[in-house]
């Protein structure tokens, strides 16, 4: 099994980018969309096939939060925000003072946002952090989010075998105030109690303020994104945690030489045996023929 | 300068028949009907037998009737501006594809990669620098002589800066050529030489070429220009880059749009003089009251801090993502908001908060009329 993590949204094909674009302009029927669809999720399972952990690429996300103001009730999709220091937007969640899962809804969403070739197979359960979701969010605090997210969890995990995979580029964006650790704390130690397997993955900033609380939580692992951080910044790593290596740049089109990946690899390893190679953040800031090139580039890597 | 100068800030749809066409799509009936009720409202009927003439055709156009289709959207599009009565006109980008991909079609040196997203089912198509930027032709000098043939008011022409083009590419070349074992640092000096380059090989030949045409109004559009704080600085560097001493007999404007411009601040001193014009996205922040208290002109909080700088305000007035058309009163009292601020009629332009491509020639008509009324309103409140 190769060790590779299909992190984050993954970009369409442009065949799906064009019925998409299409559909809106109704030049297209929604039955030609969700061909394009079909096409793309067989293409992105193939790939992932000598893997751990599946991903769907969330194509059909149409960012990291979008998905859940469709099971919650009291919760509307509005203006939109930057995320972080990219071009690319979000649409921010607004709380109504009365929100709820929408139980009827469950098993018609988890079909839609996690799909699975293969019912057998273990999933990347990717999902926002609470510190991202807030961030994004209006209307909710933090603790009432760690409780929803803690409620979402407990709804898909026992349908969908695998790692729960946070994504958090906040936490290593801003500075968390001590009485927002105390409620990720207690977050993350309510799933670990429940026995689920957590990843954290944090991108876009330096590890060095967040890395002696992340190593302290009950985590199965944390990823880094390794173009903003170096060996020197996770040398006090804990050997049982897994290092998910953020290794490949998605942030920019031009493919690492193969060698270079190695070496790094090679170097990560006096660290920590316990690796995990992927995107230093979401693929989704790349082309998809530029993104499939570097995740090749990760199945190749001797690792 | 006049009191209140109204302009508008670059974009505007394109009209269906001149997207078919471009597209090499079909145009059906409403397409032609389109065209000759615009034709009749800015009473251009006798001046577009050669447009009609060419649209009955609906497809399989001429590369050389396809341009003159561009110039007749660029012809309606500048007629319709200067039917609004503001100040200086333009042709709202009818001359190209959009901000991004126009000039980079432009430059040597560039290759598209594909789609990349920028929300929901929105998409721009991404390209890398891959070799030193260098430019093919001056990009913009057509567009400026066509449409100052067609109006007596003075054009403006706006230009995509430096930055934003930098900041909206991948970099395949200037990130080799780095010899730092540190990414970070490696990225950060590649950025560098980049934006340096795009500066003053690119957009300052650009700006000259215009200058020459005797183009006097040159607009530069940042929107990226805060996207990455702890780069803020290198963009004002090459704003001064971009302009050099052009600015001693040119008009030269910023337009920046939802953005954090207090981030803006530490640096502006240095474009003080070079830059004439800062123009900010403001009706979007703000309510649609009437009155000119704090607590309803909302959006226009952030004059408090710029009425230290000494630069024309460029007051966005209508918000562009919205159909509704604010009502002349609604605009007066944002103008009349501001100049309680800055005091100098003189020292306040007033647009749209940003381009209005998303409208309809329909809504962008009556929004720019709008603001024209409410700028005579403000002044006659003024006693101007």
């Amino acid at each position: 099994m190769k060790k590779i993590f299909l992190n984050g949204i993954y970009p369409r094909s442009d065949k799906l980018v064009r019925a998409t674009m299409d559909f809106e302009r109704k030049r297209v029927s929604e039955e030609e969309v969700i061909e394009k669809y079909k096409e793309d999720y067989k293409t992105i399972f193939e790939m992932q096939k000598d893997m751990e952990y599946i991903s769907d690429g969330l194509l059909n996300w149409q960012d990291l939060l979008r998905p859940f103001s469709e099971i919650i009730e009291g919760v509307n999709a509005g203006g939109l925000k930057r995320y972080f220091e990219t071009n690319s937007f979000y649409r921010v969640l607004y709380f109504e003072r009365k929100f709820k899962i929408k139980e009827n809804k469950i098993d018609e969403w988890i079909e839609k946002y996690f799909k699975l070739p293969d019912k057998d197979l273990k999933r990347l359960l990717i999902l926002p952090s609470p510190l991202l979701f807030k961030e994004f969010s209006e209307g909710i605090d933090l603790k009432s989010l760690c409780d929803l997210i803690k409620d979402i969890c407990e709804i898909i995990v026992p349908k969908r075998k695998g790692i729960v995979f946070f994504e958090d580029p906040v936490i290593v964006k801003k500075d968390i105030k001590d009485e927002e650790k105390n409620i990720l704390r207690k977050f993350y130690e309510e799933l670990y109690k429940k026995g689920y397997e957590v990843i954290t993955q944090t991108y876009f900033g330096k590890i060095s303020g967040a890395l002696d609380f992340l190593l302290a939580l009950p985590l199965k692992g944390i990823g880094i994104d390794l173009l903003r951080n170096s060996i020197e910044d996770i040398k006090k790593w804990d050997n049982g945690k897994t290092l998910v290596a953020g290794i490949v740049d998605c942030e920019n089109s031009w493919i690492e030489r193969k060698e270079e990946i190695e070496e790094l690899v090679k170097n990560l390893k006096n660290i920590t045996k316990n690796i995990y190679l992927c995107g230093n953040c979401d693929f989704l800031f790349l082309p998809q023929k530029v993104a499939n090139q570097k995740f090749n580039l990760l199945k190749n890597v001797e690792s | 300068m006049k009191p209140f100068l109204a302009h508008e800030i670059g974009s505007l749809a394109k009209p269906s028949w001149r997207v078919k066409a471009i597209a090499k799509r079909k145009l059906d009936d409403e397409d032609i009907k389109s065209a000759r009720k615009w034709a009749d409202f800015l009473d251009l009927k006798n001046e577009c037998e050669e447009l009609f003439e060419i649209l009955r055709k609906k497809e399989d156009f001429s590369s050389e009737q396809r341009k003159k289709i561009i110039y007749f959207s660029s012809f309606f599009a500048t007629k319709m501006l200067e039917k609004t009565g503001i100040d200086l006109v333009y042709d709202g980008e009818q001359h190209r594809v959009e901000m991004y991909e126009y000039p980079v079609k432009n430059i040597e040196g560039f290759e598209f990669k594909g789609y990349v997203k920028s929300f929901d089912n929105k998409y721009f198509k991404k390209a890398a620098c891959v070799g030193k930027p260098k430019l093919k032709k001056f990009y913009h000098v057509n567009e400026y002589k066509t449409v100052s043939s067609f109006v007596k008011k003075p054009v403006k022409i706006p230009l995509t800066g430096a930055y934003t083009l930098m900041d909206w590419s991948f970099d395949e070349y200037y990130i080799k050529n780095v010899p730092e074992k540190n990414f970070v640092k490696r990225k950060q000096i590649a950025r560098e030489n980049f934006l340096k380059d795009l500066s003053e090989n690119i957009i300052y030949p650009n700006l000259k070429s215009l200058k020459e045409e005797g183009a006097n109004f040159l607009q530069i559009d940042e929107p990226a220009a805060t996207t990455k704080p702890d780069e803020i600085e290198i963009f004002i560097n090459s704003l001064i880059d971009s302009i050099k001493e052009l600015h001693k007999d040119a008009f030269f404007s910023i337009h920046i749009c939802f953005s954090d411009y207090k981030l803006l601040f530490p640096y502006l001193e240095k474009i003080q003089g070079v830059v004439k014009e800062l123009h900010f996205e403001y009706a979007n922040r703000d309510t649609r009251e009437l009155g000119l208290k704090e607590n309803v002109r909302t959006g226009y909080k952030i004059l408090d801090d710029l009425k230290n700088f000494n630069f024309i305000i460029g007051l966005g007035v209508i918000d562009v993502h919205t159909d509704f058309v604010e009502p002349p009163e609604l605009i007066r009292d944002r103008i009349l908001y501001a100049y309680e601020k800055i005091k100098d009629p003189e020292k306040i332009f007033i647009a749209p908060d940003c381009g209005l491509r998303t409208r309809t020639w329909e809504i962008t008509f009556e929004k720019l009329k709008n603001m024209v009324e409410g700028k005579n309103l403000a002044l006659k409140e003024i006693g101007g």
